[in-house]
């Protein structure tokens, strides 16, 4: 198996949550998945601080995001990500419900690497996760400094 | 008289005045002359005639006699007498008696008997008189005067005509200067009136009306004529005055209608924007669990209940599908129109292009005639011929061979396009459907599609100030039409 990288999902919608791992899981994607409840948690992760100071090394290979969440939104994660020295080399892809075409402008003004529309249809969902884990985690050299994590 | 035509009314009046008062006191002095003229020589006559009368008495004896001495004697007394000139005493044989001529006086006698009256000549007036005795004539009395006391008089009378014509042109004046006052006066004071009235668009100035005469009827008139005047310009600001606040109004309430409409939109991207991303979370959960359900419990269910399950994913799928084609709809409504010359032809290639898979299999027959191009927005405009170009693929999918006709008519101002097919038609009664959102016209079994394709249709071409209609025979066909303005729809 090939060397698998750390994906940190931030999404609020534990539904959500359970459907991305499944479809994640459906292709052995989901070991190494650090799940989050909303945009400020991941902020803590990124950034080690709170609950995850003692975290292992390194940044995620990509972070999937979704766009509407509780305290700080989607898109105040991706200011705050692109704009830090450190973080700003992380892709970053948008996992939405919104096919808003002002939320699309917005984020790719932000610099948002990937912006992808979850489907309604549970096979499309499926592979829709299944090629962004496939292409995040396997196929896509990550920055230097990112964490791996060997099946 | 032209040369009066640009003086001054004082001026008019005056030389009226003056020349009225010099005329009557020439005419009245004339009249007076001619009176005094002929009185006054009959007076004379009169007196000359006492004169030779008292003369023919003194001479009777020196007539009787024949005594020239004493005859010159009755003539001698004459000296007393300045404006006698001459005088002669006559017997009946034509001789002359005596003769008496003043100093100085050498006008000649005449030779004989001058006939009886008396005349008037160049220097003086002279009579002639019988001398009777006891009624029968003895001789004849010949008398002259010169006419200096005459002429004295009348030289007197003259003066005091001058003077009296000069006193009246010099009274006559002062009145008139007087009259001039009460006439131009009030005349130039509305004059003055009109002046202000037009120099300052002051139309409640009145004119005084101080006489009662034509001035102070014509004081009257102008103040009625600004009476009106003033009562419809305050009409008239009255009228202006409501327009102003009508407009206000009206601006005020646009301004309130736009703020209403902005909430309005922004509500509806909101709602939009909800439905976009809430919605279809829990249409995703439904369907996502319903296959996990599936695959989790395949083994455990039976055929029903799978069907069941399919049931759900399908129901979920297509309420997703809806949700996208109905925020498709709330975009197209919203979105900005992007304006630019359009290649309907290259357009029309494209999109049949496309729709190549749909026709495979099929007898098809496509006749698209050479388009004209339109300024649109080019996204816009395709939407419309592929919602229209797949719809009467679609319809047509049940017969023998598909028989679709793209073409257009050019009304002078607009287009007129128009996509006729062969297929399932509909019945006109039920036209005003058409184009209504998720209004279907056929059941998803015999032909698939949400409703809401029409509806995008008329709301572009709507958009682009054009309207659009169609016409249909149950299982003959149909023909949709859309119009497009040749120099383009103005509002963005």
């Amino acid at each position: 198996m090939a060397e698998l990288k750390r994906i940190l999902l931030a999404e609020d919608n534990e539904k959500d949550v359970e459907l991305t791992l499944e479809a994640l899981g459906e292709h052995n994607l989901a070991n190494e998945v650090v799940v989050v409840g909303d945009g400020e948690e991941a902020l803590d992760y990124l950034f080690r601080r709170g609950a995850y100071t003692h975290r292992p090394d390194g940044n995620p290979a990509v972070v999937l995001l979704d766009l509407k969440m509780p305290k700080v939104d989607g898109l105040q994660v991706l200011r705050t990500v692109k704009a830090d020295s450190n973080l700003k080399t992380i892709p970053v892809v948008m996992l939405t419900s919104s096919r808003e075409e002002t939320d699309l402008v917005k984020s790719y003004d932000l610099g948002v690497n990937a912006y992808v529309v979850k489907p309604v249809g549970f096979q499309e969902f499926v592979a829709a996760v299944k090629e962004l884990g496939v292409f995040w985690a396997i196929v896509n050299e990550p920055p230097p400094g990112s964490a791996t994590a060997r099946k | 008289m032209p040369f009066l035509k640009n003086a001054s009314i004082r001026t008019k009046l005056k030389i009226v005045i003056l020349l009225t008062s010099g005329f009557s006191v020439v005419l009245v002095a004339g009249g007076f002359f001619a009176y005094e003229y002929f009185t006054l020589r009959e007076s004379i006559i009169e007196d000359l005639g006492t004169k030779a009368d008292i003369l023919a008495e003194n001479s009777n004896a020196a007539l009787a006699f024949r005594d020239s001495a004493d005859a010159g004697s009755v003539l001698a007394s004459l000296s007393s007498q300045p404006r006698i000139t001459s005088a002669a005493i006559y017997d009946l044989t034509d001789g002359r008696l005596a003769v008496y001529a003043r100093t100085g006086f050498t006008r000649p006698f005449p030779d004989g008997v001058p006939p009886d009256g008396s005349r008037f000549e160049e220097d003086g007036l002279i009579l002639v008189k019988p001398v009777l005795l006891s009624g029968s004539r003895i001789g004849t009395i010949y008398l002259s005067m010169d006419l200096v006391g005459m002429r004295e008089r009348f030289r007197l009378y003259g003066e005091i005509a001058l003077f009296i014509l000069i006193g009246s042109l010099v009274l006559a004046y002062f009145v008139a200067t007087l009259l001039e006052r009460a006439i131009s006066r009030p005349v130039m004071s509305l004059v003055q009136t009109a002046k202000e009235v037009s120099d300052r668009q002051d139309f409640s100035i009145r004119a005084t009306r101080t006489t009662n005469d034509e001035i102070g009827l014509l004081a009257g008139a102008i103040n009625a004529m600004l009476d009106q005047i003033s009562e419809r310009e305050a009409n008239v600001r009255k009228a202006n005055e409501e327009i102003r606040n009508l407009n206000e109004e009206l601006e005020g309430r646009v301004q309130k209608r736009t703020v209403q409409l902005e909430r309005a939109n922004q509500e509806l991207e909101a709602f939009s924007y909800s439905v976009s991303h809430d919605l279809r979370a829990p249409l995703r959960h439904i369907d996502g669990f319903a296959q996990m359900l599936q695959k989790h419990s395949a083994a455990s269910l039976d055929e029903k209940g799978l069907r069941f399950l399919h049931t759900i994913s399908d129901s979920a799928t297509r309420m997703g599908q809806l949700i996208d084609e109905l925020l498709v709809f709330s975009r197209m409504g919203r979105a900005d129109m992007k304006r630019a010359d359009v290649d309907m032809n290259g357009l029309v290639r494209e999109i049949l292009g496309e729709m190549v898979g749909d026709l495979s299999g099929r007898k098809h027959i496509l006749n698209v005639d050479f388009l004209p191009n339109v300024t649109g927005d080019p996204s816009m405009l395709r939407l419309v011929l592929t919602n229209l170009l797949s719809n009467a693929i679609k319809y047509t999918r049940k017969k023998e061979e598909t028989v679709v006709h793209l073409g257009y008519r050019d009304e002078g101002e607009r287009f007129v396009f128009f996509i006729r097919d062969n297929g399932a038609g509909f019945d006109m009664k039920y036209s005003d459907k058409l184009f209504g959102v998720f209004q279907r016209l056929h059941r998803s079994a015999d032909f698939d599609g949400t409703g809401i394709g029409l509806a995008n249709v008329k709301r572009i071409v709507q958009r682009h100030d054009g309207s659009v209609w169609g016409e249909g025979i149950v299982d003959q066909g149909a023909v949709f039409y859309f119009t497009l303005p040749k120099a383009g729809g103005h509002h963005g």
